[in-house]
This record gives C-alpha cells, structure tokens and sequence, in this order.
C-alpha cells in the first residue's frame, strides 16, 4: 500500500471569500487568532495571539470569523478532484485528505510524475500544500506536518524508499502525534522529543505509562495494525462556487469561471454516473443583492461544450445589474443516463435522438414559449381539436425514436388546416372566397360535443376556382359556410 | 474579352454547363411516385440538402407529393415545420404514415428568428427533415447557401417552399422543381437538378376519390328526400362512376333544412 496525506495548512483562511489583495487578514476563532496572512505576519500577528493582541499589532487587521463549512466544501471539492487519481480517497482530520496510490501507479508510470501533477495542481490555485508519501495513512499523515521533500522519501526509480521513510518518522517532534495535550507533555518532559526515542522503548513499559492509546498508534503507524479509513463518497448534491476579486462587469469576463465550474460538474457527474436535469446559477453583485436563475436542461448525456454554448445564449439574454463578485452553480436532480443502443445499426436514429434535446433546449431558450411546439395526439371528433402543445419534458421521449406510424383509415383528410375557419361568402347560388369554389363532393357530417356546446357540421370537400381542392364546411346549427382546409 | 465575364461566372459558380450531364446515381429516395423517380437525376428525393419548390400557392398538392418521402423519413428523426402557413393536420399526417407525435412546429414572429431556427435544425443533426417557409419573398444568396451547407452539415434534407415568382432568380438549392395545379392533377416543372437534365414537365394525377362528383344538392340523399322517393334513392349510387371535370353544384340553404 502507498498512501499520500494532502495538508492544506491555509485552508481557514482560503475557504474565505478573498479580500483585496495587500490586505492584512487573520482568522479568529473563539477571541484567538488561529491564523493569519503573510502581510498580517509581517506586522507580527501569528497565531495563539488574542484577538485584541491582533488588533493592537496591526490596526488595519481585517479579522474574520472562522467558518467551518465553507472549510468542508472545500476539502470535499478537492477530494472530488482527488478521485480523479485515486478510488480510495479518505478525509482524515479537517485539514488533510489521504489518497491510496499503489493501484494508480501503473496509469502516472511513477511517483514523480503522479506527485508532481498534483502539486502542480495546488499551485495553479494559489493554495499552499504539505504532502507527504508514507505505506500507512497515519504515517502519511503525520510525515505532511513537515512537508519533506519528495526526494528524501522516493528514490530515483520513483518507489518508495523504506529506509528514508524510517529515517523521516523517526525524526518525526511527537507534539504531532494525535494524542491528549498531558500526554504530549509528559512524553516531551521525559526527553522524547521524537518519535524515533519513544520507539525506541520497550512497547510494554509504554503501555503502562500511557496507556493503550499510544500503543495502538504506533502499531498504526508502522503497519502493525489494520488502520481502516472510511471512503469519501461524493455529495448528493453538486454545489461549486467562484469568488473575484473586484468585480466582473461584462458576460466575457464571466465565461471562464462558468466554464471551471461546468468542468467541475462535468467531472462529478462521471464520478456518479449520473446526468442532470437542471443547473442552478446564482450571481452574487457587489452591492450585495443576488441574481438567481435555473436552466432546464434535457440532455440525455452531459456535454461540456454544447452546455457552455446553451449558459452562453441563456446569460446573452441576461443584464448583468452591476460588478458581480461571485458566480455559484448547483445542482440537486440527477438522473441515470440512458444506456446506448445494442445494435450498431440503429447508430443514426441513436445519434440523432441524442442531438434532439440539445436542440430543443436551445430552441426553448430563444423562442417564446408557444412558438415551438408539439401536437399531441389526442382523441377527439373536431378536426380542430388535435391540440398541439408546449414541449415539456416529459414529452421528449415521444418525439424521439418510437414505432413507426401506420397508416389508418381512408376518412379523406385535408392536410393543412386553417385556425380559425375562414367565413365564405354565398352568393347567387356560389360560394366565394378569393373566387368561386364548386363543392365537389359531401356532405360527411361530424356530430360532436353534445355534451358541451353541440357542433353538427357538412363537411364537403370542393374545388376552388384556382386549382385547389377546398375543405369547407357547413354549419348546420347556426347555417353558414367555413373554409377548413385545403388539400395540400 | 466575352468569356472572360463568362469564366468569372463560372468560377463564382452562378452559371452551371448544360453538357456537363452525370451518369445517372441512384443516390436518392424514391419520391413514392415511380414517374417522377424517372424523371429525377438522383432516381429520387435527395437525401441531404435543400430542394426548393417553387409555387404560387398552398394546398395545390404539395405536400401530398412530399408525404411519401417524409413518412419514410419520419422514421429516421424529427420533421420540423418552420413557420408554416397553415397548420398541418396530425390526423391527416397520420392517416399517412407520418407519427403525428414526431413532428415539431416552430412559428417565429421574426424573420431573423426563423432564419435562426430553420439552421440550428438542420445543423444539429436531429432533424430528418425540415420544411420551412419564410415571410419574406426572396432571401439573399448567401443565407440560402448558408441553409444548404447547415442541412449538408446535419444530415438533414431542407424543404425550401417559395413564391413561383422567384424561377429566375439564382438559388444554391440542387433541385428545384415548380408545381402548378391542374385539372384533377399536379403539374411538375424540374427548373434545375445538379448533375442532371432541366426543364422536363411531367404530370401527377391526385387521387381520385378527391375528385367523386356526385349530384347537385337537390337530389342529394337526405332524410327529407329519401321520404318522397324512397324508391329510387336505392337505386342511385351515392357516388358517382368517375371523372368528369366538375360541375357547378349550387348549394341552396332549402336542400339543406332536411339535412339538419
């Protein structure tokens, strides 16, 4: 086994939305200073002080309320980001997570380059990390305390060196062990200052100066003992959040960060295998108000590209109401993506029933609602009333692939229909309506509706002075003649 | 100095050579009308691109020409009809084997709107065809061509329905053929086909139930009718034998009071 332990020791202060830049920043929890930036620093502010030590230092100190879920969000994105490289992730204490590597080797070829992709990784974001490589979690974690540099752990083939690993645990202060502070104290009183002295001892003369607990750390530590660690499973929900610095003003600006955080989705819905169904945005603006919105989304499989393309259209639409200060996306219902065609040769009709959603989302998005529609076939007798509807969700799969239509019946349909029938003009004994239009055969009577309001009608097909054949009818209850459709 | 005007409209590709016949292909769909199969260069429909016809008016049979082709190709994807003059009926799509439930209307106010939709249907590679009308008489050259290079890009075939008084006007469409009624039939222009012979003009009967004439309304079987001349109602078909071009039928309201 190979573990890695990522420590991120500025975690406090890099879950907090950032100030400006050259500002002097500290951390407090309950009155103390838990930790504090580098200008702050410069000013002598440092941890352990009080919150009014602090101030005194420095009285530009901006001071912050430690906020412990925003810490969690943090490390849970970055354990989301982790499994990328390992499927055995586990957060151990609240600032660190612990990655098993012996399976991912194979895949990064070796150490060195796995270790320097993340690191890479870090840096990239402007997040200081302490990462250690050790063949027990616990001794992964406690070697990242120290941040000891790759090469003193790995050797030159890029495998872990057990000497060297022996060698930096040994020299491990044991005021990093997890144990109470009396018991830390005592340990140091007696002269062990290391882990390597208290190793040193006879195993059961420790047990009856501190009883168990030190015991069974140490037998953890060395791979005496099982140290079993729970897997970290993704979030039921998806939550990602971007901050800026001074606002951004115009959609351009915002297009990166929308693309990080859609990058972000991407790769938690393949982590879950689960496509979704909607994307909640919310823009946050400087002066404190917030924007919100949702996009409906009925892709049957997420593409990163196409998605952008459809925030881009949707955010054209949008004014942005001042400098936006932060941009956040979640994401609650999720589905399972469907599974892809057992034959090879529906391969077109699958490739065009999976293009379907894309474009109806876009036409949705840029056509009012009821100019792009669906008829629905319903059963009724008014020619009239095969209603035609909006095209909600559920009706997707009707428009995708199903069983081909036969043909039914020889009722003689016309194939456009006008909405509403046309009035004719009746005179002399002929119809009119743009000319003169000869019945040429009829009546087929439709009798319907008695149940609302009766609608007895003549329907006839006729010929129409120019060439067209004509669907007319008459109204037997109220007598008048109606253009309904033509032949086309 | 002549041909040089006339290479320049060669290269620009607004004149095409007559010579320049194709063996014939079998490439296309067959239109459901083995005449006009004959008559089209590709054996029938192209499957890809814009074909325009051309027409003075709706409801002289053009789509009762298409309906074959579409009902196939329904099949295959999506039908969209970008805003149509009318609306086309689902029952009368059905009865023709066009799943009412596959076909997509869209009916934008505007004119750039409907430009828009017409290209992402036909380039997004959902559509098996989109038959698409616009408000305006003629659009410019380069948004037809964008049209036919979008369906060319999706896989799409593009039905560009336009007014007849556009014929002479250069079109980037393959095929473009003009209809026109006639009596009891649909006549056919093939104004230009790529690869192919123009200018052949074939005709198409409808069906010919359409056409049953049958006796004025005064002696049309009614319940008050049929209570004089019981007799000889039986005797005489509701529909008459076939067809003869239609006679002026005068629909009086006095007929009709037995009806109702």
């Amino acid at each position: 086994m190979l573990w890695l332990c990522i420590r991120l020791p500025q975690l406090p202060l890099a879950a907090l939305p950032p100030s400006p830049p050259g500002t002097p920043v500290a951390v407090i929890e309950q009155n103390l200073v838990i930790l504090a930036n580098a200008e702050a620093a410069h000013y002598g502010v440092s941890p352990g002080q009080s919150f009014q030590t602090a101030q005194g230092l420095c009285a530009l100190l901006e001071c912050r309320p430690r906020q412990i879920a925003l810490e969690q969000q943090m490390l849970h994105n970055i354990a989301l980001w982790a499994y990328r490289f390992s499927g055995h992730v586990s957060l151990s204490s609240n600032q660190a997570i612990v990655l098993e590597l012996s399976r991912s080797l194979r895949l990064f070829r070796d150490l060195n380059r796995l270790y320097r992709r993340f690191i890479r990784a870090f840096r990239q974001r402007q997040l200081q990390v302490w990462a250690a490589l050790a063949d027990t979690p616990l001794a992964a974690e406690l070697l990242s305390y120290q941040n000891p540099p790759l090469k003193t752990l790995v050797n030159a083939q890029g495998e872990l060196n057990e000497a060297a690993l022996k060698a930096a645990l040994a020299h491990l202060p044991v005021r990093y062990l997890p144990l109470p502070e009396e018991d830390k104290e005592r340990l140091e009183e007696m002269g062990l200052h290391t882990l390597g002295k208290v190793l040193a001892l006879p195993r059961t003369a420790l047990e009856t100066r501190f009883g168990k607990a030190l015991e069974e750390l140490l037998a953890k530590a060395l791979g005496e003992a099982p140290d079993p660690r729970a897997h970290f499973r993704p979030a039921e929900h998806f939550s990602s959040r971007r901050y800026f610095d001074s606002g951004l003003n115009n959609h351009r600006q915002l297009r990166f960060p929308i693309a990080a955080l859609l990058g972000e989705l991407q790769a938690y819905l393949r982590l879950r295998q689960r496509v979704n169904r909607d994307l909640d945005w919310q823009l946050d603006y400087l002066d404190g108000s917030r924007e919100q919105w949702r996009q409906h989304l009925s892709h049957s499989h997420f593409d990163k590209q196409a998605v952008m393309a459809l925030v881009m259209l949707d955010l054209e639409r949008r004014q942005l109401s001042g400098p936006v200060c932060g941009i956040s996306l979640h994401s609650r219902h999720f589905v399972s993506p469907p599974t892809a065609p057992s034959t090879l040769f529906s391969k077109l009709q699958h490739d065009r029933d999976a293009a379907l959603p894309q474009l109806l989302d876009k036409l949705q998005l840029r056509l009012e609602p009821g100019q792009c529609v669906q008829y629905l076939p319903t059963d009724t007798y008014l020619p009239e009333q095969f209603r035609h509807d909006h095209l909600p969700d559920r009706l997707l799969s009707n428009l995708q692939s199903s069983p081909a239509a036969t043909p039914t019946g020889k009722l003689l349909r016309p194939n456009w229909l006008l909405e509403p029938a046309v009035p004719l003009y009746e005179r002399e004994g002929e119809l009119f309506w743009r000319g003169t239009v000869h019945l040429l055969q009829g009546p087929e009577r439709i009798d319907s509706q008695w149940w609302q309001q009766r609608q007895v009608r003549d329907y006839y097909i006729a010929l129409h002075e120019d060439g067209r054949l004509c669907w007319l009818y008459r109204d037997c209850l109220q007598p008048a003649w109606y253009l309904h459709g033509f032949f086309g | 100095m002549s041909n040089h005007a006339l290479n320049t409209l060669l290269d620009k590709r607004h004149l095409w050579r007559g010579r320049h016949v194709l063996p014939p292909s079998t490439e296309g769909v067959s239109t459901g009308f083995s005449e006009l199969d004959t008559h089209l260069h590709l054996g029938g429909w192209p499957v890809v691109g814009s074909t325009e016809i051309l027409s003075q008016q709706l409801g002289i049979g053009e789509l009762w020409l298409l309906l074959p082709a579409l009902a196939q190709r329904s099949q295959e994807g999506a039908v969209v009809w970008v805003n149509p003059p009318c609306l086309p009926s689902p029952q009368a799509l059905a009865q023709q084997g066009l799943a009412a439930h596959r076909q997509l209307l869209i009916r934008p106010s505007q004119l750039s709107e409907q430009l828009w939709a017409a290209e992402e249907c036909l380039r997004s590679g959902a559509c098996s065809a989109v038959l698409s009308w616009f408000t305006t008489q003629s659009l410019p050259d380069k948004q037809l061509r964008r049209l036919h290079l979008a369906a060319q890009e999706g896989r799409s075939w593009h039905l560009h329905f336009r007014p007849e008084q556009i014929a002479q006007q250069v079109s980037p469409a393959p095929l473009r053929l003009q209809l026109r009624p006639a009596p009891q039939a649909l006549d056919i222009e093939i104004l230009k086909q790529r690869g192919g012979p123009a200018g052949q003009r074939l005709t198409l009967r409808r069906h010919a139930e359409l056409y049953y004439q049958q006796r004025p309304p005064a002696q049309w079987p009614t319940a008050h009718h049929r209570a004089k001349t019981t007799r000889d109602t039986r005797r005489l078909p509701l529909l008459a034998p076939l067809p003869s071009y239609p006679v002026t039928i005068t629909p009086s309201s006095k007929s009709q009071t037995g009806a109702s």
